[in-house]
């Protein structure tokens, strides 16, 4: 990574995550795919690259108690094409290694 | 049933090694309007969800104090004004919900007299930081009876130490107060029945000393005190202040004299009065006592 600054949104907007400590996630729906940022890896305790981008591999992930409700968010916010803002809780694997 | 809605559940509890995350996200659709992906943002939000969760629980030992501790509490500011009461005080005050007292003095619900010496007392302990603990004051209020309470008056201060107003909390100790009236009324009312009563005793004891006999016969019977052959000199001193107890002493004959000691069993005016029966009868007896035995 250049340290030479060249302003642009996309510096920008990196900036923003960076600072706001923020990962980026992007779910293919069909496929089950879902693809994190490094800092992703590093939310849910996980290598970086490490995760296996598979949708119930990320939905194992969470808190017994949660994993359910957030699978139902996913699935109305896909039905009903509605943005989500939603809390739940994550338990790191022990070896922080590989998905 | 799972959970539905976007708000978080409010007992999402933290345990150890867990950590919370937030998540949020916008849909985007394909060229056939189904959505294709879902985009999002993810944070940790773990120690502002410790700290939240914290603060409830403080929050619901406060609330669980002010709701149902039966002793009515106050927070005041430096003008004596009520910032926070609990659910026992608003109900002494004959209000339903604590924000009716909010902003209103002890002027609003107590006679003058009280809440002038309310107000200086808070004033006391602003000025100076000292507390008021365990003082039993009278409540006097322009539409009932009296009331009594102890209470306990703290200054209240911010995170700084600076005092900020005062806080307190306060019992009803009236009923107490009233059994306590109630014993010293009875206090008083027995220890004036029992002064009576020992001077009804004191007059019984005087009158039964004068029913002692003051003079004693001569013998023989025609000599004068002086020249009697026989004196007697009787010492009687009653166990209580009157006794049943009582002596005589009577001549017989020129040669007999009869010496009468009554003993009776028990003490006080009951015996007193059951010897004094038998000592009225005695004299009737006197001409058949020869001696001890056959008397």
């Amino acid at each position: 990574m250049s340290n030479t600054y060249r302003d642009s949104e996309g510096a920008r907007v990196s900036l923003a995550l960076s600072a706001a400590e923020m990962g980026t996630w992007n779910l293919d729906v069909s496929a089950g795919v879902i693809w994190w940022d490094d800092r992703m890896h590093s939310l849910f305790g996980v290598a970086p690259g490490a995760f296996s981008r598979n949708y119930e591999d990320f939905l194992a992930l969470l808190h017994d108690e949660d994993g359910e409700r957030i699978r139902d968010e996913f699935d109305r916010a896909a039905a009903a094409c509605t943005a989500m803002d939603t809390q739940f809780r994550v338990i790191w694997p022990s070896d922080g290694a590989s998905m | 049933m799972h959970r539905h809605g976007h708000t978080v559940p409010s007992d999402l509890a933290v345990g150890r090694g867990e950590h919370v995350m937030r998540m949020r996200s916008r849909p985007y659709r394909d060229d056939n309007a189904n959505v294709s992906r879902i985009v999002g943002v993810a944070w940790d939000v773990t120690e502002r969800r410790k700290t939240e969760l914290s603060l409830a629980k403080e929050r619901n030992l406060l609330k669980t104090l002010m709701d149902t501790l039966p002793h009515a509490i106050y927070f005041k500011d430096l003008d004596s004004r009520f910032v926070a009461v609990s659910r026992a005080l608003t109900h002494s005050f004959g209000k339903t919900d604590p924000v009716e007292i909010i902003g209103k003095t002890d002027h609003d619900f107590f006679s003058t007299e009280h809440a002038e010496g309310a107000l200086a007392d808070e004033r006391k302990i602003i000025r100076t930081g000292k507390p008021i603990v365990d003082y039993e004051e009278k409540e006097t209020w322009p539409d009932r009876d009296d009331t009594w309470v102890s209470i306990t008056t703290m200054p209240l201060r911010d995170a700084q130490g600076k005092i900020i107003g005062t806080f307190g909390i306060s019992r009803d100790i009236t009923a107490k107060k009233r059994a306590a009236e109630k014993l010293a009324q009875l206090t008083e009312e027995l220890r004036a029945k029992n002064e009576s009563l020992e001077q009804d005793l004191e007059m019984a004891r005087e009158l039964q000393s004068s029913l002692l006999p003051q003079r004693f016969p001569n013998f023989p019977h025609h000599a004068n005190n002086e020249n009697s052959a026989v004196h007697f000199y009787p010492f009687f001193r009653p166990s209580m202040i009157v006794s049943g107890d009582f002596f005589d002493v009577f001549d017989i004959s020129d040669e007999k004299a009869g010496l009468f000691i009554c003993d009776v069993m028990g003490h006080g005016v009951r015996a007193a009065l059951v010897a004094r029966l038998c000592a009225l009868s005695l004299p009737n007896c006197v001409p058949y006592g020869q001696g001890p035995v056959n008397f």
